[in-house]
């Protein structure tokens, strides 16, 4: 410690009394693996989010609004323009900086969902949902959702004629609820104008409510973490389930965090240099009765998107409402996958009979349900995500579309299920080769206690 | 494992990078590199022209369009179209077609690559034997704002935002028409080439479609990102996120797989000696 | 690992005595709450000026105040503790100034692990659930201002701006005679004066070769030959901007539902399950394009 930090930090303490609780932070000891860092860099992003979204909300206008614009786009000069779409033109094209900032933020909305969904991957086929976990594992699939809501509302505020659409849909499955769908549309759009009203309140979900949720949420999320400590992969000679193996939080894991962080960091900027996130300039803005052809939302709604345009046509009543295809392929189906994927630490739990707390992840090739579950699961929405690109696909291939989209119906239906029985098969299989059963309890492997452990690792 | 993630670091980024380098995917017949002409008149009697225009019609048409262009059954007639359409398809190579299949669901590129005076020849070979009408249209000055507005109403739809093409259902596909030259345009929108809709003098007169041809040079020559990405569709984009995520993947396995080495290679704990005075004993930095 | 926490160190405790007297306030206290709340939504509903419906919120935040307050009061020892501060070994600590009261003698015990060690006198269930209902209504209550957040729909997606006579314009204002779309072309129009009304654009068709067969309704067809449908797609609400001149398909761009344009635009591929509506089309006594009333089948998406 230089003199000037050890003064400060004096100053500080004696008002504080940081010691003691300094040292305990600094020694908390942080299982080393690599998958382990995703969850640091969905905060990362978030953080990233946060600081450019000040910078751009200093600069957006949330309304419909004809304006004038006075700026030097070449595309827009002299014209009259929504004023949300207006004011990313001026950001874009007037403001020092402002279309950096912008493909910052959307990168990083890019990178945040990214690590969140390849998080919840690790998570999932390591077991890390396991009691005494549970509850974290469904802050963190609220967390998704939401994470969802803010980049639909966030790439919907610029208004552009993408955006619009995507809107325009979002209204229309809103509808499609029973019974109460016309109402709730118009209370969430605040009317019929379904575009014009839907902009101011789209942002203050995006800036207000949302940002507020999901830090509340980040908050009880890592707390949870750090209470119940993290879970760690397997290791000779230590037992996971009485201690935690890693790395102090100072000086390794933060070298490794800041290191982390600022890679991540440039990754994004660079990503910023080469690649147009967001710009929408020549997609020009929103107006009513106008499409462009290839409208897709973005690629965490492909999903969603896929199911809409490959689902059959139906339309029937049933118990007094209508039952339709935007009903059953955007509300009832990703209503049951995320309701799938929040129970299914009671269902693991129940088939396996397994008992106590666990602290150790497994492989999920150990698991026959869990490997079979995941990878039904993921192959069902990758296949509905690819089904949501079925007219590029066709225009690169020159096959008609109505092929195409025979050939997702079909695949959708048929590739998931084959795929995890296949897996479930073989994870059955090798466990028999072993000779072994899917563990019921987190047993003791190792009766020593800590001190032990590390007279042995010294020697 | 740490030098492999970190060499499939460095793969993963230059595949980004050759990736972000190719020219679009769905390049689409594009017209042949000849200024934007006028209503020309060429200093060639109009006897030549027929002639010559019939020589290159028994050559390259008449197989399928048959010698009298009657059609036959792999190809429509042509004695009921504007002479126009003759001029739009040859100026744009769309014909004869690359490949001879009878369906018209790709804009396969052809080509034969006629000079300017030999696409003329054809154009009034049709007009003096077949009885074909029309003119090539004059376009004026545009102006890429107002394209913007009059293609968002009339031709986003079929031809996407920024002209890259698209679906149309049934085997049809609408072309990438970002590039073509006014006249082009102009031709195939008072023509309405294959599937394409027409669109009359009233409801896009010839200062819309100077507009729609500005903006379409105003979307081709913007410059984009250094590596020559513009404006991509979220399809492209995913693909571009996936590979973002990917390097981001790649950066956690080498940043966490690498330990880091203290100089002198003791095991010294991190914090410098051990402080058990309660605070009392400073060191030194 | 059982972490134990030092009991708390009590230097006072008052017992309270708890009157018939109490428990009447906490029970009116826990109605005059519920009925204030209550009062809030159906004043809030019934848009009563802002006096009635704020003054009944209010009596119903001073109600369950009141009755909060009088059951701590009434019903929990009035306890003075003291805790250290985290100064360094050396200063002194009071230790042991209470007097001498048992917690048996209050009633409840604390059980090993409970996380209260001050409890009630005796028990009162009933008080107890009945400030929790009062609670959990007023909560309840303050969702009254949801449904101003938006209009009700009434006919919104249901009726659109078309009426009979309404001329057929398009996005500059101008009206179209029958000449106007040649063969085989298509424009998006509007009621004149209601340009941009999303529900009520219009596809109008000129078709190339086929004559309109049904279910298209021939008497809203012009000249055998126009014909007019709602652009809003019944599937998502896109608008329906492509047309194949070949078989005479409307094609969404969104999902790809391809409606016959010159069959009543039903669906021959793609998610939908409806036929676009067909607008009523006719002509007016100078030759332009008119609306011959609104369309009779829902436009756009299901809902309900």
């Amino acid at each position: 410690m230089t003199p000037l930090f050890a003064l400060l930090f004096d100053s500080l303490d004696e008002r504080l009394h940081l010691r003691a609780p300094g040292r305990k932070t600094a020694n908390k000891v942080f299982p080393d693996h690599w998958s382990f860092l995703l969850g640091e860099v969905a905060l990362f992003a978030l953080v990233v989010l946060v600081l450019t979204g000040f910078f751009l909300t200093m600069f957006y206008r949330p309304s419909t609004d004809p304006v004038l614009y006075t700026g030097d786009s070449e595309l827009y000069a002299g014209r009259v323009l929504p004023a949300a779409f207006e004011s990313i033109v001026r950001l874009s094209s007037d403001v020092t900086g402002g279309l950096f900032m912008r493909r910052l933020h959307r990168g990083a909305s890019h990178l945040f969902i990214g690590s969140i969904v390849l998080h919840m991957l690790r998570v999932l086929l390591t077991g890390a949902f396991r009691r005494p976990r549970e509850l974290n594992y469904l802050a963190g699939i609220g967390l998704l959702t939401l994470a969802f809501a803010a980049g639909f509302t966030g790439y919907s505020l610029p208004y552009d004629q993408l955006a619009g659409t995507g809107i325009r849909i979002a209204f229309s499955e809103l509808l499609s609820f029973p019974y109460i769908g016309d109402q709730l549309a118009f209370w969430i759009f605040g009317g019929t104008a379904l575009t014009e009203a839907a902009i101011p309140r789209f942002f203050v979900f995006h800036v207000m409510l949302l940002p507020a949720v999901i830090l509340g949420g980040v908050a009880v999320h890592l707390a949870i973490v750090v209470r119940q400590r993290h879970t760690q992969f397997p290791r000779a000679g230590v037992d996971g389930h009485r201690f935690v193996v890693g790395k102090p939080l100072w000086p390794i894991q933060f070298a490794v965090s800041t290191t982390l962080i600022l890679w991540i960091g440039g990754v994004l900027a660079l990503s910023a240099v080469l690649i147009p996130w967001s710009d929408v300039l020549i997609v020009g803005p929103y107006r009513p009765g106008e499409v462009g052809n290839n409208a897709q939302p973005d690629w965490f709604l492909f999903w969603l998107e896929g199911a809409l345009r490959i689902f059959p046509p139906i339309e029937f009543g049933l118990l007094g409402f209508v039952v339709s295809g935007p009903f059953v392929a955007g509300i009832v189906m990703p209503g049951l996958i995320f309701g799938g994927l929040a129970v299914y630490p009671w269902v693991e739990r129940h088939v396996y009979g397994l008992k106590g707390d666990w602290h150790v992840l497994q492989n999920p090739l150990d698991i026959p349900l869990r490997a079979a579950v995941i990878l039904g699961t993921f192959s069902f929405v990758l296949l509905l995500s690819m089904a949501a690109t079925n007219d590029i696909i066709a225009v690169l291939t020159r096959i008609r579309i109505e092929a195409v989209t025979w050939f997702f119906r079909i695949t959708c239906l048929l590739v998931p299920p084959l795929l995890a029985g296949a897996i479930f098969r073989y994870s059955t299989r090798r466990l028999a080769r072993r000779g072994l059963v899917v563990a019921d309890a987190e047993t003791a492997t190792d009766d020593r206690t800590a001190s032990e452990v590390v007279a042995r690792q010294a020697r | 494992m740490q030098a492999w993630a970190g060499w499939a670091l460095v793969a993963a980024v230059a595949l980004v990078v050759a990736v972000a380098l190719q020219p679009d995917a769905a390049r689409a017949v594009v017209a042949s590199d000849e200024p934007v002409d006028e209503v020309e008149s060429l200093d060639v009697p109009r006897e030549q022209l027929v002639a010559r225009g019939a020589a290159i019609y028994q050559q390259s048409c008449a197989q399928c369009h048959g010698a009298q262009g009657g059609g036959s059954q792999i190809a429509p007639s042509l004695l009921e179209i504007p002479s126009t359409y003759i001029d739009l398809v040859l100026r744009t190579n769309r014909m004869p077609p690359g490949d001879l299949s009878p369906d018209t669901g790709g804009d396969t590129k052809g080509d034969l690559d006629l000079s300017r005076q030999d696409r003329l020849a054809v154009v009034v070979f049709t007009e003096e034997v077949f009885g074909l009408e029309g003119e090539i249209p004059e376009v004026p000055e545009g102006d890429a704002t107002r394209g913007l507005l009059v293609w968002g109403t009339h031709c986003a739809a079929c031809h996407g935002a920024a002209g890259q093409g698209g679906v149309a259902g049934g085997g049809a596909f609408t072309p990438r028409v970002a590039g073509l030259d006014p006249v082009t345009i102009a031709e195939a929108v008072r023509v309405g080439p294959f599937e394409m809709p027409r669109f009359s003098q009233s409801v896009l007169g010839a200062e819309d479609i100077g507009h729609v041809a500005a903006f379409l040079e105003y979307v081709e020559e913007e410059p984009g990102s250094p590596v020559g990405l513009t404006e991509t569709n979220p399809v492209y984009l995913a693909g571009l996120a996936g590979l973002l995520s990917l390097v981001v993947l790649l950066s956690c396995l080498w940043i966490a797989g690498r330990p880091v080495r203290f100089r002198g290679g003791e095991r010294a704990d991190a914090a410098g000696r051990q402080d058990t005075t309660g605070g009392q004993e400073r060191q030194d930095g | 690992m059982a972490e134990q926490e030092p009991p708390l160190q009590v230097l006072s405790r008052r017992v309270p005595e708890t009157t018939d007297t109490d428990e009447a306030i906490v029970v009116t206290a826990a109605v005059v709450t519920v009925i204030g709340a209550v009062g809030f939504v159906i004043a809030l509903l019934l848009s009563s000026p802002l006096w009635v419906y704020g003054s009944l919120l209010a009596m119903a935040l001073f109600a369950l105040a009141t009755g909060i307050r009088r059951y701590f009061a009434a019903g929990f020892p009035d306890v003075e503790a003291i805790e250290p501060r985290a100064q360094p070994v050396g200063a002194r600590q009071d230790q042991d100034n209470h007097d001498g009261h048992d917690d048996h003698e209050d009633g409840a015990t604390a059980g090993a692990g409970a996380i209260a060690e001050v409890h009630s006198v005796g028990r009162r269930p009933f008080l107890t659930r009945m400030l929790l209902g009062a609670g959990g209504v007023f909560a309840v209550s303050l969702l009254a201002l949801v449904p101003s957040l938006g209009p009700s729909p009434g006919d919104a997606l249901v009726t659109t701006r078309w009426t009979r006579g309404r001329r057929l314009v398009t996005s500059g204002g101008m009206p179209l005679r029958p000449d106007d779309i040649v063969t085989g072309g298509i424009n998006t129009v509007w009621p004149e004066g209601a340009i941009g009304d999303e529900y009520s654009a219009v596809i109008l068709v000129r078709l190339p070769g086929e004559a309109p067969q049904p279910p298209t309704r021939l008497e809203w067809v012009v000249n055998d030959e126009l014909i007019a449908y709602s652009k809003v797609c019944t599937h998502a609400g896109c608008p329906v901007g492509l047309f194949r001149e070949r078989d005479a398909a409307l094609f969404c761009p969104c999902h790809q539902s391809t409606f016959d344009a010159a069959r009543g635009a039903i669906p021959t591929f793609g998610p939908t399950a409806r036929a676009l509506p067909q607008l009523p089309m006719g002509l007016d006594d100078e030759g332009y394009l008119i609306a011959l009333g609104d369309f009779q089948a829902q436009v756009g998406p299901a809902f309900g």
